[in-house]
């Protein structure tokens, strides 16, 4: 017996090993250096300095702007996604004529190259862009939108227009692994659409939901690529993410404050992500 | 077994760690037996190695050593300086290293050598060598990872520091410290129009004046003068005019220990409107035919003759004579001219051969190398410009570089009191310029563009440069 049970822990590692070596040599140990750093107050031969880093990161102002910037915009974007994206799945999910050609348009961002994306970008929302060309013969006046208090919202329309895609396709197939007869059964029963909603359609597609939140919360941090590819390193104050932050440490070199502000970002990350994954687990147990 | 297997695990990634770890560890000795004493801290040094003598020492003779030189241009003045001082010291190898490039991914290429070479002397394992012209310089000072030059010269019986222009060495200190030496520098002053100066009868004093008396003489000089003279500054752009003039009343506007920015302030609009009245009221024009003054960067005595003679000889009855002047500055009790330093090369303070890269720096200093006549800018060699200067006077003439046009083929006289002249400015020059614009720069001068262009207002210029300026600060 526990002959076997070797054989099979042997051949799972041996299995594992390309994958394990490749994560933790391109991130694991990477990732413990950093932290190592983030104590030192030199990359070579440093001495260990506590908290320091950690303190002159969370005193510094632009490092809190940072934060709180990330927070609202993914505080913002994540729910609106989800509820529009939750939106056109149960559109889609309808017979329609077009369906097949709509859920295409709906993915095709995705495979958009960011550097026509932001091409676009820059044409619309520029400062001498279209849509202030429109605002001027309207009489409107110009919005510099990438220098102002809405350049967040313009962020959350690219990000949203470009990720609803994948999670309308993510919560159709949830929504298709429902059973019928859930709803054939409360229909003899006479529940109304609400009713059958709340409590069929919801419930079953809760487990759907974490996936797509989960991944929706990483996909909003990578809305800095665009950003910085149009804004540069300096944006204005709304749209200056963590992101921006650690590339501009990166580029002065602070190898101290850019570690320690990745610790600080990966805590935050790690403590959400383990409220959910508690709370998942609670509900699967709440399930059974 | 399945703790068994963990174990297994555990253990191998500890080990994957600690061995990085020797690693770096070795590294650190070697950099810390091989970097020898800088003097940076006297006494702790004088109470742990109390053998060492002071400063860098006297390069080996016999151990064969290689210094790593990274430039991002290539450059004939270094290659040329690696085969004379090779031959000279048999024992040590110049690694000189560049990045090729085409124009195409030049800006690329900048990115990928600055991050590149920044990684590398985080880790202890960059060039001894560094041209610091294209690379953050502030950031390597801030992460101390360029030997303080100063402490060495000051050490170093041989660097005679009156051999070289000391303006220029007290211009470059950064908090008085010195991390990086140039090969040569530029000067910037305003070439005038000396027939219309002279002919205008108003007298000024160019030592001493700032824009406001440079403004209400020019214009007193271009009273009534036609279309193609009524310019008084030419060649100059309005948003890095605001640039300038942040520049030159820098501590207004930014305060770098207290990490604040005063641009949302009367003092910033007011500058903003100044330089717009200045292009309003037609003193200055990017595009005057022949204004009165013109902003120049002289390279060389050569090229300063070329600018001064050229006016000679335009056709159309503009011909005139010029003369070199200082620059209005916004602070009129600190006089003197702006430079720009070339090929800044700075010392790895972590280099294993401190003492041969630092040998080879003198050298690319020295008389022997600064006196050849096809280096770009003015030599730091004080000795080696004399001798440039001479052996022009001499000469007596210097031939247009121009392969076409009017100035084709002409050759412009030269004196001994040209040359005199320019001393003046050469001694003078005191207040540096970056090599690269700054990120402040960057952002004043992409920001003011739409005032200029009347599309935003003052106020809304400054509002957005302060707040990206902020962020910058704050960081």
């Amino acid at each position: 017996m526990s002959r076997l049970q070797r054989k099979d822990w042997t051949a799972a590692v041996l299995f594992l090993a390309p994958s394990l070596i490749g994560f933790s040599v391109f991130y694991l140990i990477p990732f413990a250096a950093g932290l190592l750093y983030s104590f030192r107050n030199s990359t070579i031969g440093g001495a260990f300095v506590g908290f320091d880093n950690y303190e002159a990161v969370l005193s510094s102002g632009s490092f809190r702007k940072a934060a709180a910037n990330t927070l609202l915009f993914t505080g913002v974007s994540v729910p609106l996604i989800i509820a529009l994206s939750l939106c056109f799945a149960h559109l889609l999910n309808r017979r329609l004529f077009i369906r097949n050609w709509l859920q295409t348009a709906f993915v095709l961002p995705l495979v958009v190259p960011v550097a026509s994306i932001v091409m676009m970008w820059q044409v619309l929302f520029d400062w001498n862009g279209t849509l202030n060309m429109w605002l001027q013969h309207w009489h409107m006046g110009r919005i510099d939108w990438m220098k102002s208090g809405g350049s967040m919202a313009v962020l959350t329309v690219v990000y949203i227009w470009k990720n609803i895609g994948y999670n309308i396709i993510l919560f159709l197939a949830g929504l298709q692994s429902i059973p019928k007869d859930y709803y054939e059964t409360a229909d003899i029963e006479g529940a109304s659409g609400l009713h059958k909603w709340l409590h069929i359609t919801s419930v079953y597609l809760t487990p759907t939901m974490f996936f797509v939140v989960l991944m929706s919360i990483i996909n909003s941090f990578k809305v800095f690529r665009e950003t910085y590819l149009i804004a540069g390193d300096y944006p204005h104050d709304r749209i200056y993410m963590l992101q921006h932050y650690m590339n501009n440490m990166f580029m002065s070199l602070d190898v101290q404050k850019l570690t320690a502000a990745a610790a600080l970002m990966v805590a935050g990350i790690l403590l959400f992500v383990s409220v959910m994954l508690m709370t998942e687990r609670r509900f699967r147990s709440f399930m059974e | 077994m399945k703790k068994i297997m963990l174990t297994i695990l555990a253990t191998v990634f500890v080990f994957t760690i600690s061995a990085c770890k020797a690693g770096n560890g070795n590294l650190n000795h070697v950099a810390d037996t091989g970097g020898v004493n800088t003097g940076q801290q006297p006494t702790e040094h004088s109470a742990s190695e109390p053998d060492q003598p002071k400063g860098l020492g006297a390069p080996s003779t016999t151990k064969q050593k290689t210094v790593v030189f990274s430039t991002f241009f290539p450059s004939d003045y270094f290659k040329e300086a690696k085969k004379k001082y090779e031959a000279k010291h048999p024992n040590i190898t110049i690694d000189l290293r560049s990045v090729e490039t085409d124009n195409a991914h030049l800006e690329e290429n900048l990115e990928k050598f600055a991050k590149t070479t920044g990684t590398a002397m985080l880790s202890g394992q960059g060039p001894d060598l560094i041209e610091m012209d294209q690379l953050p310089s502030g950031d390597y000072v801030k992460q101390k990872l360029l030997a303080n030059l100063g402490e060495i010269i000051d050490q170093d019986p041989d660097f005679k520091k009156e051999q070289y222009f000391t303006n220029i060495l007290e211009g470059i200190k950064v908090n008085g410290g010195m991390y990086g030496l140039p090969i040569g520098f530029f000067i910037y002053g305003l070439m005038g129009n000396e027939d219309a100066i002279q002919k205008s009868g108003v007298t000024f004093d160019d030592s001493h004046w700032s824009w406001e008396q440079f403004i209400a003489t020019a214009q007193a000089m271009t009273q009534g003068a036609d279309k193609d003279h009524q310019y008084a500054l030419g060649g100059s752009m309005p948003e890095y005019m605001t640039v300038q003039f942040v520049n030159e009343r820098y501590a207004t506007f930014v305060n770098q220990e207290q990490k604040n920015a005063n641009f949302v302030s009367g003092d910033f609009t007011d500058l903003l409107q100044q330089v717009k009245t200045l292009f309003d009221k037609k003193v200055v024009s990017t595009e005057a035919r022949f204004p009165l003054f013109k902003t120049v960067q002289v390279n060389s005595p050569v090229d300063y003759i070329r600018e001064l003679r050229m006016s000679e000889f335009l056709s159309g009855g503009n011909a005139h004579t010029s003369k070199l002047y200082l620059s209005p500055n916004a602070d009129p009790q600190h006089p003197g001219g702006s430079f720009r330093t070339y090929q800044t090369i700075g010392l790895n303070e972590r280099s294993s051969v401190k003492a041969e890269a630092w040998d080879f720096m003198k050298f690319l200093l020295s008389d022997e190398m600064q006196g050849k006549p096809d280096g770009a800018g003015f030599p730091l060699n004080k000795t080696s410009y004399a001798k440039k200067a001479q052996a022009l006077v001499q000469k007596g003439s210097i031939e247009s570089d121009q392969p076409i046009g009017p100035m084709k083929g002409k050759s412009f006289k030269i004196t001994q009191q040209d040359i005199d002249d320019l001393d003046k400015f050469l001694d003078g020059a005191t207040y540096p310029l970056q090599f690269k614009p700054s990120k402040i720069d960057e952002i004043i001068a992409a920001e003011a563009q739409a005032f200029f262009a009347g599309q935003k207002s003052a106020d809304e210029v400054a509002k957005l440069i302060q707040n990206r300026v902020t962020t910058y600060l704050n960081e």
